[in-house]
Parts: C-alpha cells; structure tokens; sequence
C-alpha cells in the first residue's frame, strides 16, 4: 500500500513537472514575440501603427544584435592577439588569420602611411564633366597605392577590399556599399616613404591629375605616423550565390 | 512539499528555455499560440482542482494538456481557413472554465467541500 502511494506520488510530480515546463516555454515565447509587437490575438485588421511599431521593435532588435557581434568580434581579435602574444604553434596560425583578415578588409587597421585628399575643382573655370572627381580618379590613386604595396586603403570611411567597386552614380562616388561626395580623402596604410613616392612619380596619378588642368584640388601626399582605416562595412542584405568550396 | 517545489523549479526551467533560445513564431501563428496557452492555462487550473477534490489522475493530465493545446491550436487554425473567427470561441470557453475553475479551487480552499461544475449561480 505505502510502496503503491509513493509511486503515485511520484507519478504525479512527473507530470506537473512537465506539465509546467511546456507551459513555461510556451509562456515565454509568445512574451518574447508581444514585446517585439504584433503577437496579439485578434491579428484580423492590418493595423499601420502596430506594424510600424513592430518594425522599429525589430530594427532596434537588429541595431542590438549588431552590437552584439562587434562587440564579440572584438573579444575574438583580443584573444587572437593574446595566442600571438604567447607564442606556440596557434600564435603562426594566428598570424596568418590577421594577416587574411587585413587583405579581406574586415577588421580596422592602424599604422603609418600616407594620406591625400582630392576635391573638386570650380565651375567658372572649365566645363562642367571636367570639375568634378570622377571614378576613374579615385580608382587610379587607389590602384598606384595598393601597386605601392599598400596594405589597406580608404577613401574617406569606405575601406577599399577585394570586392569593392569603385563607380560614379550622378555627382556622387559610389565605394563599396557607401555613396561617397568630396572632399575626397584618401588614406592607405604601408611604407609610407615609397606610397608617397609613388604618388608624386611624374607621370603619376597625381601629376596625371594635376597637368590635366581641370581645376580638382589636390593636395600634396602627407606621411603619417598613425593612420586609422576602418574595417569593411557590409550592406545589410547578406551576400547572394557563393560558397566556400 | 515537493509537489509544489519541483514543478515551480521546472516552470522557470521552460521560461528560461523559452528566452533564452530565441524562437519566433511568424506573425500570422501567434494567435494560436495564444489560444494553444489559454488551453494550457485551463488544464493547469482544472489539475489543481482536481488535485484539491482528490480525483486528480496524471494521465488525464497530461494527455488532456497536449490535447486541450494542440486542439485548440487546430481548431483556430482551421477556423482561419474558414473564415470563422474559432480563436473567439476559444477565448470565451476557455475563460468561462478558467474563471469556474477558480472558484471551484477557492471554495475548495475555504470550505473543502465540492461545488457542482456547471451551476453558476454557486460560482462565485
């Protein structure tokens, strides 16, 4: 009799015990997708300010996740720098990530280099296509630093990687994903002696520019101790088609 | 004692999983999650009356929960097929045994004695 009692006690546990962790985590999901907006019960009518409150929950959702991921991706360089600090067989490995990750462009970088802004030119001077920096400026400074042996380059915040174009879109330069209007600052990180140089070779970019006589303001290229280029930032739509093989 | 300390422990187990994996259910199957947790709702209160008038049975239980859930879910769901607002029906039904249910656990509390399941007049 007692032994039959403790059983059925103990059946019963059981199942409130489930019973209450299902209707927990049911509880909790439906808490969780109220306060993102629109998880109500009577969902018949296309409400606009519903809707538009729960895009701006989901943005500022987005907006934290984002945060989150900087935030850990500093964490992961921190950790890689401390392997190469403490030597090893990981601290080789750990070398040749940052330096993939430089070439790729997606963390920031920081050194010497050198630094030139282009802007441009006025209109009373010359005609209107000729004043104004085009693509084709933009691409052949950038393309006579990185043959310099620039290790990374930016026109002003936009980091120029392997898969940014550089393209006019009306008065504006498209870089990467950023629209990007004058002045235009150009900034690379590598020997600094030999991109400047490189840029002030006759014939050069620079003097290509200059003897053209189209009235662009460029400035002479300065040698810096400390450069700062930002890390790639990638549009918000992840990218389509291709896989890692 | 532990009957009340075990599944309290296990109710925030299930509300921390539910927060802590991150599951969203798309905007047009909220609602028979709500409904799903109002039946959820109804056989918890209806097992702790069951359990205070001593005819409580965890198979009754326990299928009655996954059922009740699940049903209502389905019937709503279907109901949005239809065109037949099911999820209101769901709301009013499940209310009124919700609201039965407790007064039937507060009457037993208080005088440990039954009051007969459908007699309104005696609920409240």
């Amino acid at each position: 009799m007692k032994m039959s009692d403790t059983r059925a006690a103990k059946r019963k546990l059981i199942a409130w015990t489930v019973v209450c962790t299902v209707f927990g985590a049911m509880m909790s999901i439906q808490y969780h997708d109220v306060v993102l907006g629109g998880a109500a019960l009577w969902s018949g009518l296309p409400d606009v300010a519903s809707v538009y409150a729960r895009v701006a929950a989901v943005r500022a959702y987005n907006q934290e996740l984002y945060q989150k991921a900087h935030h850990m991706n500093q964490q992961i360089l921190q950790l890689q720098n401390q392997a190469i600090a403490q030597g090893g067989q990981m601290a080789d490995i750990e070398r040749q990530l940052r330096a993939a990750r430089i070439l790729a462009g997606t963390v920031p970088v920081v050194g010497p280099g050198v630094q030139v802004t282009i802007s441009d030119g006025k209109m009373d001077k010359v005609a209107m296509a000729q004043f104004i920096t085009h693509d084709w400026d933009l691409r052949s400074v950038v393309n006579e630093l990185f043959a310099a042996g620039a290790d990374a380059v930016a026109i002003n915040q936009a980091r120029v990687t392997a898969t940014t174009g550089i393209f006019c879109v009306g008065p504006v330069v498209r870089v990467g994903a950023m629209h990007l209007g004058p002045p235009f600052v150009i900034r690379a990180i590598g020997p600094s002696g030999v991109l400047r140089a490189a840029l002030n070779l006759p014939g050069g970019p620079l003097d290509l520019l200059r003897s053209q006589n189209r009235g662009l303001t460029i400035s002479a290229p300065i040698e810096e101790r400390v450069i700062k280029i930002p890390a790639y930032e990638a549009p918000l739509t992840p990218l389509s088609g291709g896989e890692t093989p | 004692m532990w009957i009340f300390v075990v599944p309290a422990f296990g109710l925030f187990i299930g509300l921390g999983i539910g927060l802590a994996v991150n599951v969203h259910l798309p905007v047009q199957y909220s609602a028979y999650l709500s409904v799903a947790i109002l039946a959820a709702l109804d056989t918890v209160f209806g097992g702790i009356r069951a359990m205070l008038e001593h005819k409580f049975d965890e198979r009754v239980f326990l299928t009655g929960f996954f059922s009740n859930t699940l049903l209502a879910a389905l019937l709503a769901f279907i109901g949005s097929w239809l065109g037949i607002d099911l999820t209101l029906a769901a709301v009013v039904a499940f209310g009124v045994r919700i609201f039965n249910n407790l007064a039937s656990i507060r009457h037993l509390l208080l005088f440990r004695k039954k009051i007969p399941f459908h007699d309104s007049s005696n609920s409240c």
